[in-house]
């Protein structure tokens, strides 16, 4: 709408058109018209009047008016559709002539001649100012709404009563897991199961202009999920009453519906635990009734169903007076909304009048304000426990601090827990002030410095707590000998403590007088032996004698022949030659059994060595050999060959044999002497070496079986009564047993001996 | 002492058997020796000549005293000395009560063993000729009928003819007939020497063959 457009436009021209349009001077619409060369031809009185220009100065220049903001989207527009020749619609706000700007609507329409040329444009428009401003307004409002709803975690749907969607907040979207526009304009229903569809049309069908609100419960499917939803729904109603569209407020009450569930479930709990009877449970009342109650609680209280049936039998009397405030302050807990109230422990009086104490917790019933359930345990028991505990615990730690040896307790670690006040005194003693070997140290570190003792006896102990600690030993006793002048003797014993954690217990006792007094025994014992030896051999003279005799006639028997040999012989030297040899051999013979004698009486400490026992028991016989022959005894041997050697004592060995022999020869002395026996035998047996002894005589009296290995018991009229006991001992200190029974005739004595485990060094 | 002498010689121990083998072979004795009383017992025989035995008590296996028990059982009359290792009492008395020439504690003197030895040869040699005379009176006795035998028993029990001829219902000329058929047969000159006879014999504790009235005999002797 150039100027130079405007000088094309005739005068009558625009006086046709005004013509064409003044019966529309009151329409709303204000025109204007463009030549084809897209310039202002003509503008109606509307037009004119509402910019408040005369036509002659608006014709050619129609821009002017439109708002700046406005005006480059207007004349783009307006280019385009002039180019194409098509009808355009478009919004501008246009200067009105009391200087406001109004939004106008404007719909450009292409003129076209008679014959079809293209003639211009002719615009239609309108004052939309005022429904612009109600859009904005709603808008507005509309955002308001919107942040409102989305802001709600609560579920916001409005819906056609056909059940179509036409709103959903966030939350809806988020609860369903759909995007908005995958919602909008689809219908709800499917997301209700069948079951429950009935349910909701019944309920909407509820709602009119009396009652616009309803709430429903119902399941709903949801990520392939049924859940519980409420929601409150909300018709909304056109002039006639009708309902036009539901507004709803939905929440998901899946959770509470649970607890619902849960709450029924844990009711028929509660019933299954009542008929378990295994905790005391009763139904009260706030007026003090018992209307019900299980066997466990009747067996708590002493009384029988029939006295709690006829209605005496109330809970608040069963409490002695001193503790009823306590259930008082129980039930004005309950009073004032709390679901349950303790456990608190109080007192029940039994119908036998014994007061026990019990831990008592109680709830209402759900819908009751006046009756509720109980249950009751029974304390008595474990208060006993307890003082029974802390009376044991006492006892434990004044035991431990009682104790002579020092005591420490380790944990798995080695690390040290608890001590006596013996061990404490003992520590600051052995380690000095730098090594604090108290609670909180490893004992592992300290042994060796608590112990005072060399390396390796160190090395075993510690390797022996170890092999505790581990579960590799059932315990762990070493005795070492202390560094220290006079000196001292400690006994260290390690027990595991049988608890999942572990540890140990380790005392430290000192046995130096228990040492000592084993020395002393050990020497009185080997006195005692030797003591017995030479009354065995006392019990030997007439065959010791008979020993000495054989070598001593020959002796004199040869050297007298010799004496007659050479008074009569002319050349007797051949046959002298002959005696003196054989007097020879009877002197040494003699000499032998002397020298027998004499080491079989030696005193002295123990000397072991590997010995070979058939060749110990060849030896032994030849001591007694004639003892047997003049108590006319015969002896048998069944000797194995093959035995490997034992670690012994040859003496002591022998005195034992010895011993047994002359025992078996005695208990023949009754029998008549073609009976008198005694079977020597020696086997291996279950790894140890087995020397049997049995004779055929009267056996072993049962009345004093256990008896005869006592020191100083003996059946015999002249016997000291020690001569089992020091066998027993001797065989014992050779790591073996000595044990004894009856045959079906006599008597038979077992020694049994350790093999010599380094025979082959030996 | 003859060389036919022998001394058997029972002991287990070597040395000392073969010591008194040797002493008694000096002093001229035959000596044959066992280990043990079972052997002697299985090989023993008694030699014509007076033979005695040197017996060890205390042996395995049968002992000395056992073996002294069997030989008196079989009527084996051999001389025993025991020789033993210790004096026990008890023993040398059952030994001796048995019939023990002696008993020897060792060791021994030479001239003890040797004197034992000569002792018990010497008492066997006596026994010896006393069985001999024995058999060679049982020998006569026998060849006496049953009337001499009874009048001998009467006549050596101190009755007189006619007490005789009572005794036995017959007359006492017939007695003196038999009487001195007995006198013949038995080849006696007295009655003392016939009492003596009768004695060796053991007459007076073999009882009377067909004698119905002993009593009166008895208490005269």
């Amino acid at each position: 709408m150039d100027a130079p457009m405007q000088q094309q436009t005739g005068k009558g021209e625009t006086a046709l058109y005004e013509e064409c349009f003044s019966r529309s001077g009151s329409s709303p619409l204000m025109i204007w018209i463009t030549a084809p060369e897209d310039f202002c031809t003509f503008f109606n009185r509307k037009w004119l009047r509402f910019t408040g220009r005369a036509l002659e100065r608006d014709l050619g220049e129609c821009w002017c008016e439109i708002h700046p903001d406005d005006l480059e989207r207007c004349v783009r527009w307006h280019r385009r559709a002039f180019a194409q020749r098509r009808e355009f619609l478009v919004e501008y706000r246009l200067l009105r002539w009391d200087g406001v700007y109004r939004w106008i609507l404007d719909k450009g329409t292409p003129l076209f001649g008679r014959d079809g040329q293209f003639e211009g444009f002719m615009g239609s428009c309108i004052d939309i100012t005022k429904r612009k401003e109600t859009e904005e307004e709603l808008r507005r409002s509309e955002d308001r709404y919107r942040a409102v709803v989305e802001d709600q975690t609560e579920l916001i749907c409005r819906f056609l009563p056909d059940g179509t969607i036409t709103f959903v907040n966030d939350a809806y979207c988020r609860y369903f897991g759909r995007s908005r526009s995958d919602l909008i304009g689809k219908s709800f229903w499917p997301f209700i199961p069948a079951g429950e569809q009935a349910k909701a049309r019944e309920h909407l069908a509820s709602i009119s202009s009396q009652k616009p609100v309803a709430t429903i419960e119902h399941e709903i499917v949801s990520h392939g999920r049924r859940r519980w939803q409420q929601w409150t729904d909300r018709g909304i109603f056109d002039e006639a009453g009708r309902i036009v569209e539901f507004q709803s407020i939905g929440r998901d009450i899946t959770a509470q519906k649970n607890s619902d569930t849960a709450l029924l479930r844990s009711e028929a709990k509660f019933r299954a635990v009542y008929d378990l009877n295994l905790v005391p449970l009763v139904y009260w009342q706030m007026d003090g009734r018992i209307t019900d109650a299980n066997d466990a609680y009747l067996h708590l209280i002493g009384y029988s169903r029939e006295e709690m049936k006829s209605g005496d039998l109330r809970w608040d009397l069963l409490t002695p007076p001193e503790d009823r405030h306590l259930d008082q302050q129980a039930i004005k807990e309950l009073q004032a909304g709390r679901p349950y109230v303790g456990p608190f422990e109080k007192h029940y009086r039994r119908k036998d009048g014994t007061k026990i104490t019990v831990l008592i917790g109680g709830a209402l019933l759900p819908g009751f304000k006046d009756r509720g359930v109980a249950f009751a345990v029974n304390l008595s028991d474990q208060k006993r426990l307890e003082s029974e505990l802390v009376r044991e615990k006492a006892l434990n730690s004044a035991i431990i601090s009682s104790l002579g040896g020092h005591v420490a307790v380790i944990d798995r670690k080695g690390r040290i827990i608890a001590v006596n006040d013996s061990w404490v005194r003992f520590a600051a003693e052995a380690a000095g002030a730098t090594d604090k070997v108290d609670i909180g140290a490893n004992y592992l570190e300290v042994c060796a410095k608590t112990l005072r003792c060399p390396p390796a006896t160190a090395k075993e102990a510690l390797d022996g707590v170890h092999a505790v600690l581990s579960g590799a030993r059932p315990n762990f006793v070493l005795q070492c000998q202390c560094d220290s002048t006079p000196v001292q003797w400690f006994e260290m014993r390690v027990e595991p403590l049988l608890r999942p954690e572990g540890g140990a217990v380790i005392s430290h006792i000192d046995v130096t007088n228990r040492v000592r007094a084993e020395i002393e025994a050990h020497n009185h014992r080997l006195e005692l032996a030797h003591i017995a030896r030479v009354t065995l051999l006392g019990e030997l003279t007439a065959s010791i004698a008979h020993e000495l005799n054989q070598p001593l006639t020959a002796i004199l028997s040869n050297a007298q022949a010799g004496q007659r040999l050479l008074r009569t012989e002319k050349r007797p030297v051949t046959k002298i030659r002959e005696i003196l040899s054989d007097v020879v051999a009877d002197g040494k013979r003699a000499g032998e059994v002397i020298r027998r004698l004499r080491s079989f009486l030696e005193k002295g400490e123990s000397k072991k060595q590997p010995l070979e026992v058939n060749g110990l028991i060849e030896q032994t016989l030849r001591l007694i050999h004639s003892e047997m022959i003049i108590r006319h005894v015969a002896v048998e041997k069944q000797f194995d060959g093959g035995l490997p050697p034992v670690l012994g004592d040859r003496v002591q060995l022998q005195q034992v044999i010895l011993n047994l022999m002359l025992n078996a020869a005695e208990a023949m002395a009754e029998c008549s002497p073609t009976e008198r026996k005694v079977i020597l035998s020696t086997f291996r047996s279950n790894g140890k070496i087995a020397i049997k002894v049995r004779d055929f005589g009267t056996g072993l009296d049962p009345k004093y079986r256990e008896q005869i290995f006592e020191p100083f018991f003996t059946t015999k009229v002249d016997g000291m009564g020690v001569g089992l006991w020091i066998n027993r001992a001797i065989i014992e200190s050779h790591g073996g047993e000595l044990l004894a029974e009856n045959n079906e005739r006599g008597a038979t004595f077992h020694v049994m001996l350790p093999v010599h485990q380094g025979g082959a060094h030996d | 002492m003859t060389d036919l002498q022998s001394v058997f010689v029972v002991d287990d121990d070597v040395s000392v058997i073969r010591s008194i083998e040797r002493l008694l072979r000096s002093a001229g004795h035959n000596v044959f020796a066992y280990r043990s009383a079972r052997e002697f017992l299985r090989l023993f025989q008694r030699p014509q000549a007076p033979c005695c035995l040197l017996l060890d008590i205390a042996m395995p296996g049968l002992t000395g005293i056992e073996l002294q028990r069997r030989l008196v059982e079989k009527q084996l009359d051999l001389p025993i000395i025991f020789i033993t290792g210790h004096g026990d009492v008890a023993t040398s008395v059952t030994a001796m009560k048995a019939g023990a020439v002696d008993f020897l504690t060792k060791p021994f003197d030479d001239r003890e063993l040797l004197h034992a030895v000569r002792q018990a040869l010497f008492k066997d040699k006596l026994a010896m000729r006393q069985r001999r005379d024995q058999a060679q009176i049982m020998k006569q006795i026998g060849a006496l009928t049953s009337r001499e035998n009874q009048v001998m028993r009467l006549v050596v029990s101190g009755m007189l003819n006619k007490q005789i001829a009572a005794t036995l219902g017959i007359c006492e000329k017939t007695i003196k007939v038999h009487r001195g058929r007995v006198m013949r047969k038995m080849q006696v000159q007295s009655v003392a020497e016939l009492v003596r006879i009768a004695e060796k014999a053991g007459m007076f504790s073999i009882p009377a063959v067909g004698l119905s009235a002993q009593p009166a005999l008895q208490p005269e002797l």
